[in-house]
C-alpha cells in the first residue's frame, strides 16, 4: 500500500519525460485549410488532427482590391479597449508579417493623421487597419457622417483586428458603445450576424475580420 | 503510512482517520466547485500561448510565450496533448467579456471551461500529493500522527493553496510537491531520490534553493559519511542534465532562465547589481554558517527547513506575487508539527493571503465573465476603484506578510539548533 505514492510520483516524472519528448520532438499535429470558389458557390475545408475553435466572417463585395498601402492606427492619447503596450507590440509584428510577404508601404499613424489620410489616399490601394478595438471620434463617431463611413462608401478597405467591428467609440477620456454598429457598417440589421451559420460562417480566426465594402 | 485506501476505507484507520475522510472529500469539492465554476486568467492565458506554440510545431522557447524553467513546460505540453486528443479549444480573446480598465496583457485570453479544468485537475491532484507528502513527513520523521493530520488538514483545506490551484491555474505546488519528496526521501536516508526530486523542485521554480544547500550540509552531517553527499550532489546533477538536456541541445538555456533573471531584476536594482558579483561569496558565507549550525544542532531535521523558511521569507520581503508564499506556507505546516503556537502563525499568514485573493481576483474574475451585463459591468469598475484604495497597500501588506515568516523562522531556527554535546 505504501508503494502507492511512489507509483504516483513515479508516473509524474515519466509525464514529465513524455513532455519532454513532446516539447522537442517535430510536431505530430497539422492543419490544412483550401478555398474553392466558383460564380456561385465558395467551399472552404478545414483538416487537422487536433480541435480548434474557427470563425470566418464571410462578406460578400463587387470590389476588385489590389492593396499596396496599409495604414494603421496607433493613438494612446485616446482611450481605447486593447491597451497601448499589447498595440504597439502587435503592429510591430504586422509589420514584420507584411514585410515577409511583400507588402513594404506599412505605416503607423495617429487619429489626425489617419483622418486626413483617408482625404488623400486612393481608396482602391489603401486599407487602414484598426487594432484599439475602439475608433476615436474624429475618424468614427457611430453616424454615417464621419471619415471612415465615408472612406467605406467610396470603396475603401480597412482591417480590423480587435473586438467587434465598429461596435466601440473612444474620445480622450473613455469610449463608449454604438447601438446600431452591426447595421451601420454591414447594412445588415443582426446583432449576431458574425456567429450565425445563416451567413455562413466555415472558419478562419475570430479577431481578424477582415471588412471589405 | 497513509494511501488512498486507508482514506476511502476509514475504518482501517486510526481515530483520526475519520476526520481525514472528511477533509480530502470537503478539499476536492471544494477545488472542483471552484473549479468549474470561475477562473482567474492571469498566467493561465501564458499556458494557451504555449499550448498553441506547442502546437504549431514550435518549441518551448522558440517563440514568446514561455519563459519559466523547463519542467512546467513540458506539463503543459502533456496537458496540450490531452487536450487535442479531446478536441478541447484553448481558449478566446472576447472582448465582450473584458473590462480593458481592469483586465490587460495576456489576461485578455480567457480559456474554455474545458481547457482551465484539464489543467486544473491535474494542479489538485499535485495539491493532493503535497498534502499526503506533509502527512508522510510530519508522521515518519517527527513520529506525531496527530500534527501529521492537522498539518494535511491545513494545508489541504487552505484557501491560499486551493486558490493558487483550483482558481488562479498557478503551478508553484509542483515545485513544493518535489520539495518535500526531496526532504522526505532525505529524512529516511535515501540521497539518490532526494537529491533527484530537489533537481526536479529547481527547474520548476527555484524558489527551493537555499533548502537544496541546507540539504546538502544535512546529507553530510547526518551520519559524517561523505558518499552521502556525493548521492546527494550527483543524482541531483544527473537529473537536472537529463531534464535540461534538450534545452541545452537546442540553444534556449538562456530563455529558460528568462523567469529567473526577469524576477531578479524587478529588484532595486542597486541591490541586484551588488548581489549578483558577489554570489559566489555569499553562497560560500551561506555554506559555512550552516555547516557551523547544523554540526551540532539537536533537531537538524527542522532546523535545515527552518533555514530554508528564513531564506525563502527573505526574498518574499520584497513584494511578489501572493502564489509565492504557497513555498512558505508548506515549511511552516511541516516544521509547526509539534508546535502550535507557529500554526497560529501559519493561520495568520492564511488569512492576510487570503484577503489579498478575495479583492485583488474576485473583481478581476468578474471583469471577464459579466463585464457584458451593464449593471455588473458598473458595480465591477466601482469594486475595482473603491478596493483599490486597499489594493495600493498590498505591496506592503505582502512585504509585512514576508517579514512575519521570516521572524518565524528565525524563531524556529533558534528553538530546533540548539547545540547538542557530542
Amino acid at each position: 500500500m505504501k508503494r502507492k505514492c511512489e507509483v504516483a510520483i513515479i508516473a509524474l516524472v515519466v509525464l514529465l519525460v513524455v513532455g519532454m519528448f513532446l516539447s522537442y520532438t517535430p510536431s505530430t499535429y497539422y492543419c490544412n485549410f483550401t478555398v474553392n470558389s466558383s460564380d456561385y458557390d465558395i467551399e472552404y475545408v478545414y483538416d487537422s488532427n487536433y480541435g480548434m475553435g474557427t470563425n470566418t466572417v464571410l462578406i460578400e463585395t463587387d470590389g476588385n482590391y489590389d492593396i499596396q498601402t496599409i495604414i494603421a492606427l496607433f493613438d494612446p492619447s485616446y482611450a481605447s479597449m486593447n491597451d497601448s503596450d499589447t498595440q504597439f507590440k502587435k503592429l510591430n509584428y504586422m509589420k514584420d508579417y507584411f514585410d515577409a510577404r511583400g507588402l513594404k508601404d506599412f505605416f503607423i499613424c495617429n487619429a489626425t493623421e489617419i483622418v486626413s489620410k483617408m482625404n488623400e489616399m486612393d481608396v482602391k490601394t489603401t486599407a487602414f487597419l484598426f487594432i484599439s478595438g475602439s475608433i476615436p471620434d474624429i475618424i468614427y463617431n457611430g453616424t454615417v457622417s464621419c471619415p471612415l463611413i465615408e472612406w467605406l462608401d467610396a470603396g475603401g478597405t480597412m482591417i480590423n483586428m480587435f473586438g467587434c467591428l465598429g461596435k466601440y467609440v473612444s474620445t480622450f477620456d473613455e469610449y463608449y458603445r454604438v447601438s446600431d454598429y452591426v447595421e451601420l457598417f454591414t447594412g445588415v440589421s443582426n446583432n449576431g450576424m458574425f456567429r450565425d451559420s445563416a451567413y455562413k460562417i466555415y472558419g478562419g480566426h475570430q479577431d481578424e475580420t477582415i471588412q471589405e465594402s | 503510512m497513509l494511501t488512498l485506501s486507508d482514506i476511502l476505507l476509514p475504518n482501517n484507520q486510526s481515530r483520526w482517520g475519520k476526520y481525514l475522510l472528511y477533509v480530502v472529500l470537503i478539499g476536492f469539492i471544494v477545488r472542483l466547485g471552484i473549479s468549474i465554476s470561475v477562473t482567474y486568467c492571469t498566467d493561465i492565458g501564458y499556458w494557451i500561448r504555449v499550448s498553441s506554440n506547442l502546437t504549431a510545431g514550435y518549441g518551448l522557447y522558440d517563440v514568446p510565450g514561455y519563459y519559466y524553467m523547463p519542467i512546467w513546460g513540458y506539463v503543459i505540453a502533456v496537458l496540450t496533448y490531452i487536450c487535442n486528443a479531446l478536441n478541447i479549444k484553448y481558449g478566446y480573446l472576447d472582448s465582450d467579456l473584458l473590462i480593458p480598465e481592469v483586465v490587460t496583457g495576456a489576461g485578455q485570453i480567457t480559456p474554455t471551461i474545458e481547457y482551465a479544468l484539464i489543467f486544473k485537475l491535474f494542479l489538485i491532484i499535485v495539491d493532493f500529493l503535497v498534502a499526503i507528502y506533509i502527512y508522510r513527513i510530519i508522521k515518519d520523521v517527527f513520529k506525531n500522527e496527530k500534527a501529521a493530520l492537522i498539518g494535511f488538514a491545513i494545508w489541504f483545506l487552505s484557501p491560499l493553496s486551493i486558490s493558487i490551484s483550483a482558481f488562479r491555474v498557478n503551478f508553484d505546488n509542483l515545485e513544493i510537491l518535489f520539495m518535500l519528496i526531496s526532504v522526505y526521501y532525505a529524512y529516511s536516508g535515501n540521497y539518490i531520490v532526494s537529491g533527484s526530486s530537489m533537481a526536479l523542485s529547481l527547474l520548476t521554480k527555484p524558489y527551493g534553493v537555499f533548502l537544496a544547500i541546507a540539504l546538502m550540509v544535512y546529507s553530510y552531517y547526518k551520519n559524517r559519511d561523505a558518499r552521502d553527499l556525493v548521492k546527494y550532489l550527483s543524482s541531483m546533477l544527473i537529473t537536472a542534465l537529463i531534464f535540461m538536456l534538450p534545452v541545452l541541445l537546442n540553444g534556449d538555456f538562456i530563455a529558460s532562465m528568462d523567469w529567473l533573471f526577469g524576477r531578479l531584476q524587478n529588484f532595486d536594482k542597486d541591490v541586484y547589481n551588488v548581489i549578483i558579483p558577489f554570489a559566489p561569496i555569499l553562497v560560500v558565507i551561506f555554506l559555512y554558517v550552516v555547516s557551523k549550525k547544523l554540526k551540532y544542532a539537536a533537531n537538524k531535521e527542522k532546523s535545515v527547513l527552518s533555514i530554508g523558511l528564513i531564506f525563502t521569507s527573505l526574498i518574499l520581503v520584497i513584494p511578489g506575487n501572493i502564489q509565492y508564499f504557497l513555498v512558505v506556507l508548506a515549511l511552516m505546516i511541516v516544521i509547526s508539527s509539534e508546535d502550535y503556537r507557529f500554526t497560529y502563525i501559519c493561520m495568520f499568514i492564511l488569512g492576510i493571503a487570503s484577503f489579498v485573493i478575495g479583492n485583488v481576483s474576485i473583481f478581476g474574475e468578474i471583469a471577464y465573465h459579466d463585464a457584458a451585463i451593464p449593471p455588473l459591468r458598473e458595480i465591477t469598475i466601482a469594486g475595482y476603484t473603491i478596493f483599490g484604495i486597499i489594493r495600493a497597500g498590498y505591496p506592503f501588506l505582502l512585504s509585512a506578510c514576508g517579514i512575519v515568516c521570516l521572524i518565524t523562522g528565525i524563531c524556529m531556527f533558534r528553538r530546533y539548533s540548539h547545540e547538542t554535546k557530542v
